[in-house]
This record gives structure tokens, C-alpha cells and sequence, in this order.
């Protein structure tokens, strides 16, 4: 890159507009040119120092003499209240709000339509014979498996009350009666 | 309804126009003056602005009355030429904008320095930089309100900003680049 | 105008996204037993979620049946739901520390427990949810160590007595030869 391209270059490389690769050519270049790199500098600045200056406001008498002279009954300058925010905020969000509105509404109906819609009519299309067969068959493995577990519940129940009124006394009696035997023998 | 769109476009864009017109006349009492006939028309022709465009009309009707503005002063200048009772002609000294001998010594100041050598930009070029580097608007803003193609709107700029860059170059290195 | 339209498609198909699946934990007797998912990638899996439309079904196809009691409990449940999966050594500490964290919430919520047992590491749990004078929800949970663990979650109007009765008549061993062990979500 030479700096008569470089120097064409220069403005929309100060407004962001040029390309990744040719941000990457300019910078080079300016790198190995210190003509170009002082020149770029300054105008730099200068646009800086521009960019600054204050943003001028325009006084509220301004206004108010406008407001006399079309005979507005109002000050510019006067607070506003509520009802001058709710107004403006409609004003300036009318589109926004007028889509928002339309968006909520067009909802709204669908899903009242949808949830007014009788489902299981519509679900029972979606099943076939088929489906229904083997559905048949997995409520029956269901209640087999509920099946399993209570039977091995009342197992271990039986087991724990044999073990307690049966098990557990008979054990209790043949110590006793052998005792003697123990002690005595 | 109209008064409540009235005051949120004034709300809105109030300070735009006032800003514009000072930069482009370099004088606040011009700059008022210009802001409040662009708020009069906008109220007769309120109807007839459509709100996307409401800030594009209103930039254009004050880079209209601020051309109007410096040519009338032109030619006010032109005519200040009084012939006294020996027949000689001789410069009248017009108003000027409220500016005095102390305000004179301020004007090598940086911004001063700055407003001068925008103030004497040519008309076009002066609207574009001081819509695209002061207001910081976007060039399709720009170009809406000058009835321009973008292009042309970077063409003028880019011309503004090297004609800024020959007037200001003497002061590289002083308070005028900060 | 292309935003205003995919808007406007956004706006539409929320509504059948929004009714399209049923919430089942509005129902009282629903179990949420998210914390098992770890478990389902095993080797041995059953899964079983059959909703109220497809119970419905059912029921209506094995009324004239033999057993008309089958078609009677059926109708009147919202949700059978049941989760099997091989347990391994190592992994029965967290199973049970689930166990033991669902009866805890479920306890909180006002099931009441019918059965406890903990015989060595195996343990079964079930508990029902009372609805007045009705029976809105069962769960049993059970586990094996080494072998297996089953959780069983029954949601509805259930009769207990029937569905006591004819669980009898069903025994897994049965079942074998019918291959519904496998994965599904009706």
C-alpha cells in the first residue's frame, strides 16, 4: 500500500467503514510511514476537537414566545404532569404498541381455540390399533410389577411375623428346657 | 391530539434545529430566530409531516431558512454602502453579533478557532459536517434531510474535513487540538 | 416487514406449543422422579408412561372383555407410570439416598406411607395420596441391591382393592414372551 491510498483511505478508516483487511493494509502502512503516521495523527485530533464542541441547547423562552405567537395556552418550560408522560409515551410508542397489541390478541384467540379444542378426539386420530394393543400390554406389565413388589412386601412381612410369634418363642423355649442341662451338666 | 404531537416533536427535536442553525450562523440570537420560525411552519404544516420523516423535514426547512439567513446577510452587506454629503461612499458598520473587543481576544480560543473555520465552509459542505460531526447523525438522516444520495453526503464531508484540516493545520500542537 | 412476519409465526405456534403437552404435576398424585434419569442409560431398562387418552383407549377396547374390572380402574386414571433399571453394587447407596429423598418430600406433602421395609440393603416403599375419601396417587419404590430397582407412580382416581385384585392375575415372568420391554412414551 502506498500513501496516496493510504491517504484516500483515511476518512473511512476514521468512520469505521473499511474493511477488516484493508484496516489491517492502512495500519500497516502506518506502521512503516511516519509521514502518514504524523499526517493521520493530526487529523485525528481534529476531528477530535471538533467532535467535541457543546451541543448547543435551545432555551425553553424559545418556545414559549413560539407558544404566545400560534396561541398556545401553555408553557413550554412548565413541568410535566402524568398525563402529558402517558400521552407521549402513546404517541411515541403508537406503532410499537399497536403491534404489541395485535401480537397479544392473535395469541390469545389460538389459544383459546386450542384449548377449546377437544383433545382426546383429536389424540385418538393419532393412535393406531397397534398402539393401543401395546398399551394394553404395558398397563398389564405394570400391574405385574406392582404385583412383584407387594408380593415380596408381604414375603418379608410374613417372614418378620414368623420369625417374631413363631421363630423367636420356639427358640426362647428350647433354651429354657436345655438349661438345666447346661447348668447341670 | 395536535398540541400533544406539537410539543413531543418540540420535546424531540428542539435542540437539533437550534443547534444547527447556531453553528451555521455563529450567533444566538440568528440561531433563535431561526429555530423559531422552523417551529411556527412545523405547527402550520403538522398535518402534512409524516412522523417517520418528521426530523428529516425539520433539518431540512432549517438548513433552508439558515441558507436564506446567510444570504440575506450577504446582500445586506453588499448594501451597506451609505454615500455621505461629499458624495464619498463609505462602509456602514452593521450590527454585529453581539460581539465585543474582549469576545474578539477570546476567538483565538480552540473552540472559537473551531466554529470559525466551519462557519466559513461553503453552505453544503458546512450543513454536512455539522450534522455528521457535531450532531452525530447517521448519513442516511443526513441524506434524508438534504435530499441528497449518501454518496454525496461522504463526498461533502470528506471535503469539509480537509478544508477544517487546512484552516486549523497552523494550530496543530496549540490548546486548538485538545 | 420479514421481522413483522416471523413475529406474527412466533405469536402462532406458541399457543400449540403452550397446550400441546400436559402438565402432569398439576396432578396431585404425580411423582416427580427426575433424580432416576442417571439410571436409565443401563444396561436393562423399563420404561413405561402411559397418559389418560391412550388409558382411555384401552379401557374402552377391553371393556367387553373377560374382565370388565381392568376397563373400571383404567377409566379412571390420569397416568401409569413405571421405571425399572438394573442396580449395581456400587450404585446402591444412591439409589437409596433417592429413596430416601423422594419419601422425605413426599412425607412433606401429606402422602401417607403404607409399607416400609428395609431388610438389608433391599428396601420397598409405597405410599399413597389420600383425596378425601379417594386415593389420587400411588408410588411404590423398591430396590434390590445387585439386581434391580422399580418404581412404580399409578395417578388418578385409583381403587385400591381392584387394582390389588388384578395385579394378582399378572406376573412379569408372563409378560416375557409379549416384548414390551422396551422404551416408550405414549
Amino acid at each position: 500500500m502506498d500513501c496516496t491510498i493510504c491517504n484516500n483511505l483515511m476518512d473511512d478508516y476514521f468512520d469505521g467503514h473499511l474493511s477488516h483487511k484493508k484496516r489491517k493494509q492502512v495500519t500497516g502502512h502506518l506502521t512503516t510511514c511516519q509521514g502518514c503516521s504524523e499526517f493521520f495523527r493530526k487529523y485525528e485530533n481534529m476531528l477530535k476537537s471538533i467532535r467535541n464542541v457543546e451541543i448547543k441547547k435551545c432555551p425553553d423562552e424559545v418556545v414559549d414566545s413560539v407558544f404566545d405567537i400560534i396561541n398556545i395556552d401553555d408553557k413550554f418550560s412548565r413541568r410535566k404532569s402524568v398525563f402529558d408522560r402517558i400521552n407521549e409515551f402513546l404517541f411515541l410508542y403508537s406503532r410499537q404498541l399497536g403491534i404489541a397489541g395485535a401480537a397479544v390478541t392473535v395469541f390469545l384467540f389460538v389459544f383459546l381455540i386450542t384449548s377449546q379444542f377437544d383433545k382426546t378426539t383429536h389424540v385418538q386420530q393419532q393412535y393406531t390399533t397397534q398402539d393401543v394393543e401395546q398399551a394394553t400390554d404395558q398397563v398389564k406389565l405394570a400391574l405385574a410389577y406392582f404385583n412383584q413388589v407387594t408380593s415380596r412386601t408381604e414375603e418379608i412381612i410374613e417372614k418378620e411375623i414368623l420369625h417374631q410369634q413363631v421363630v423367636r418363642p420356639m427358640k426362647s423355649s428350647i433354651r429354657t428346657a436345655l438349661k438345666p442341662l447346661i447348668n447341670g451338666g | 391530539m395536535k398540541k400533544t404531537k406539537y410539543k413531543i416533536y418540540i420535546s424531540q427535536y428542539k435542540d437539533l434545529i437550534f443547534c444547527q442553525a447556531y453553528y451555521f450562523t455563529k450567533c444566538t440570537e440568528d440561531a433563535q430566530d431561526i429555530t423559531q420560525d422552523v417551529l411556527i411552519k412545523l405547527w402550520h404544516n403538522l398535518d402534512s409531516v409524516p412522523r417517520k420523516s418528521a426530523k428529516a423535514w425539520l433539518l431540512r426547512v432549517t438548513k433552508n431558512l439558515c441558507i436564506d439567513h446567510s444570504r440575506r446577510k450577504r446582500e445586506l452587506v453588499a448594501s451597506a454602502v451609505a454615500v455621505n454629503s461629499d458624495g464619498d461612499e463609505f462602509q456602514l458598520e452593521l450590527e454585529d453579533c453581539g460581539l465585543n473587543p474582549e469576545q474578539e481576544t477570546i476567538n483565538l480560543d480552540s473552540k472559537e478557532r473551531i466554529m470559525d473555520a466551519i462557519h466559513q465552509l461553503p453552505d453544503k459542505i458546512k450543513n454536512v459536517v455539522i450534522m455528521r460531526e457535531i450532531q452525530d447523525l447517521k448519513y442516511d438522516d443526513i441524506a434524508a434531510a438534504l435530499e441528497m444520495p449518501i454518496n454525496s453526503v461522504k463526498v461533502y464531508l470528506f471535503r469539509g474535513r480537509k478544508l477544517l484540516f487546512e484552516q486549523l493545520k497552523p494550530f496543530y500542537g496549540t490548546s486548538v487540538f485538545e | 416487514m420479514k421481522r413483522y412476519i416471523i413475529v406474527l409465526l412466533f405469536v402462532l405456534v406458541l399457543p400449540f406449543s403452550a397446550s400441546a403437552q400436559e402438565n402432569y404435576s398439576k396432578y396431585q398424585g404425580y411423582v416427580d422422579l427426575s433424580d432416576i434419569e442417571e439410571f436409565k442409560d443401563s444396561d436393562e431398562t423399563v420404561e413405561i408412561f402411559i397418559t389418560k387418552p391412550l388409558l382411555s383407549l384401552v379401557a374402552a377396547a377391553t371393556s367387553s372383555g373377560e374382565d370388565p374390572s381392568f376397563s373400571n380402574l383404567l377409566k379412571n386414571l390420569a397416568l401409569i407410570r413405571v421405571e425399572t433399571f438394573n442396580v449395581k453394587e456400587k450404585e446402591t447407596t444412591k439409589v437409596k439416598k433417592i429413596i430416601q429423598k423422594v419419601s422425605k418430600k413426599l412425607t412433606k406433602e401429606k402422602w401417607s406411607r403404607i409399607v416400609r421395609v428395609k431388610e438389608k440393603d433391599e428396601r420397598v416403599e409405597i405410599f399413597i395420596k389420600p383425596d378425601g375419601e379417594k386415593i389420587a396417587g400411588l408410588l411404590i419404590m423398591s430396590l434390590k441391591p445387585d439386581k434391580e430397582a422399580v418404581f412404580v407412580n399409578i395417578v388418578g382416581n385409583i381403587d385400591m382393592e381392584q387394582l390389588g385384585k388384578l395385579s394378582r392375575k399378572f406376573d412379569i415372568p408372563q409378560l416375557d414372551s409379549l416384548e414390551v420391554k422396551k422404551k416408550s412414551k405414549k
